[in-house]
């Protein structure tokens, strides 16, 4: 029934049963109705089925509910070797997997309370290596080295669309896993491969005291502290897939330190085996501290 | 309720009435609604075929077929918002939550049905140095050295008060004063201040996101408010800008 055009009767036109069928037979039609004859704005609320958009939700705290940081939980750094991602939360779906296909729309969101810890000084240690250079000291004409800083703690979104249990956990599209050499003998990865990561700084670094007569005194410090304590928000959204796939779950992975390398042609980053502990006891090695936080994902409907 | 005409035969009387009983049917028919065999199974909905949505405008909240969807911001310099107990005319002390909402940053939203409710936020917050006792000792005492104040959002029925249940603890964002505590006042230059000044670490930019599923549980009139609630363990503190936005989708 798509919409009917038909003459109209006019007068002086034999009036015939075959016609007048037709006229009322137009309305018989089945599965026709369509755009030709709805109306502008006649879909509203009630005409739409469930899940019209959100085909799926899903929420999941992350460790206890310690916002005072009493139990926090601790991942230690990668000393050698390729990094070793430690899980701090997850996303379990296995129960009732999502199917993700080409006219999805996958949003994922997580936070994590997060903080570096670091006891000894990054700077003016040895040996030197990739993350350091060396300066002249002064007044004294000695060489000092000092750290390249911008040491990170990478925490990173991984999926399992392979298994039920939860065994193949891989990074999401666009995320390396790290398990390569970015440079020789130097973990890492390319900084265009870091989707579905976000990072939080090792230590802090500043100036002692800012009071005049402190400085007067000479008593105004470069130093050094672990970070305080801050959420890391990691978000990630995966649009229109090729091909469909299953999602059985979704989990946060902690791994580092880090800090900047460059190839000559490309920026990376790579892990730093000597971070805070260069020319000191490895008693207790940075490390990365979390507490509560969440992830939480949403599969919408592209069209 | 699909439409069946009477037929009509070739040499047959015409009657008035069957012609009546067939526009009759007909009139019902288109009335009651087409039967969903008579529609074109493929997708033809189009934009134009689907109501408008209408903006509220004192909420700030447009509400459409699919859900609802809104936002609010404020630019840096032109207005700020404490988020310090001073202002909420509470003391405090540093193991109990005492949670106060964020002015400007709630939204109220009428919902139609089961919705998923996406709540963005986004704030500049400046925080202390504070070093005062929140233990409430008559005698100032720096206690807590790294002192916070905590963001988190929380919804709740329109008619309801804030209370920490209301708050979405999972998803909060802390924003300490300093590190290492405060400094007292120095006897031979008579200044004081943070041990260690923050740079980037302990003020600037924090935002977050809440995902709520509302599947049956909320009565009334089906109002919700949704906002950012503040936690101060810190006598000065504040926003400078901030921004919220949402999204809802019926489910």
């Amino acid at each position: 029934m798509s919409r009917i055009e038909r003459e109209r009767i006019t007068p002086g036109t034999s009036l015939t049963a075959a016609d007048l069928n037709a006229r009322y037979n137009d309305y018989v039609q089945v599965g026709v109705i369509n755009e030709e004859n709805t109306r502008d704005g006649a879909v509203d609320v009630p005409h739409l089925p469930a899940d019209a958009t959100v085909l799926n939700t899903a929420h999941e705290a992350i460790n206890a509910n310690d916002i005072y940081h009493t139990a926090f939980s601790t991942v230690g750094m990668t000393l050698a070797g390729a990094p070793t991602p430690t899980e701090v939360g997850r996303l379990n779906l296995s129960a009732s997997p999502w199917s993700v296909g080409p006219n999805s729309i996958l949003r994922i969101y997580g936070s994590l309370q997060c903080k570096g810890f670091i006891e000894n000084d990054p700077n003016n240690v040895t040996p030197i290596h990739d993350g350091m250079f060396t300066i002249q000291n002064y007044p004294a004409a000695t060489a000092v080295n000092l750290s390249l800083g911008a040491h990170v703690w990478i925490v990173q979104l991984q999926w399992d669309i392979t298994s039920a249990g939860l065994t193949n956990w891989v990074p999401v599209p666009g995320g390396s896993d790290f398990q390569s050499q970015f440079k020789p003998n130097l973990y890492g990865t390319d900084v265009a491969t870091l989707q579905g990561c976000a990072m939080t700084q090792a230590y802090w670094s500043g100036a002692e005291d800012w009071r005049p007569g402190a400085r007067a005194a000479g008593t105004t410090n470069t130093t050094f502290r672990g970070t305080g304590w801050k959420n890391v928000p990691v978000t990630f959204s995966h649009f229109n897939p090729a091909s469909t796939y299953t999602l059985y779950g979704l989990r946060l992975v902690v791994h580092g330190v880090y800090h900047p390398a460059h190839t000559g042609s490309t920026n990376g980053l790579v892990l730093d085996y000597n971070f805070g502990a260069w020319g000191n006891a490895r008693t207790n090695p940075p490390a990365f501290n979390y507490s509560n936080g969440s992830l939480s994902a949403i599969q919408m409907r592209r069209y | 309720m699909a439409y069946a005409p009477t037929a009509f035969v070739a040499g047959s009387t015409l009657a008035s009435q069957t012609m009546r009983d067939n526009d009759d049917a007909l009139r019902v028919y288109l009335h009651n609604g087409v039967a969903a065999g008579d529609l074109d199974p493929t997708d033809w909905i189009d934009t134009r075929h689907v109501q408008p949505p209408k903006m509220m405008v004192k909420r700030n909240v447009q509400t459409g077929v699919t859900g609802l969807a809104g936002g609010m911001s404020y630019r840096p310099f032109e207005r700020f918002s404490f988020t310090t107990y001073t202002a909420t005319g509470m003391s405090r002390q540093a193991t109990v939550e005492l949670w106060e909402e964020v002015p400007g940053m709630a939204m109220t939203l009428p919902l139609a049905g089961n919705a998923t409710v996406i709540y963005h936020w986004h704030a500049t917050a400046f925080v202390g140095p504070d070093v005062t006792d929140p233990s409430g000792a008559a005698t100032p005492v720096i206690q807590n050295p790294e002192r916070r104040v905590y963001l988190a959002p929380y919804f709740m029925l329109f008619d309801e008060d804030l209370t920490a249940s209301k708050v979405d603890t999972k998803s909060l964002v802390e924003i300490r004063q300093n590190i290492d505590g405060f400094r007292p006042l120095s006897a031979t230059d008579h200044r004081g201040g943070a041990h260690l000044p923050y740079h980037w670490t302990g003020y600037g930019q924090r935002s977050g996101v809440m995902i709520k599923s509302f599947t049956g549980t909320i009565n009334k009139p089906n109002v919700i408010h949704v906002g950012l609630a503040h936690w101060s363990l810190v006598q000065r503190a504040m926003l400078l800008n901030w921004s919220v936005s949402v999204e809802v989708y019926y489910t």
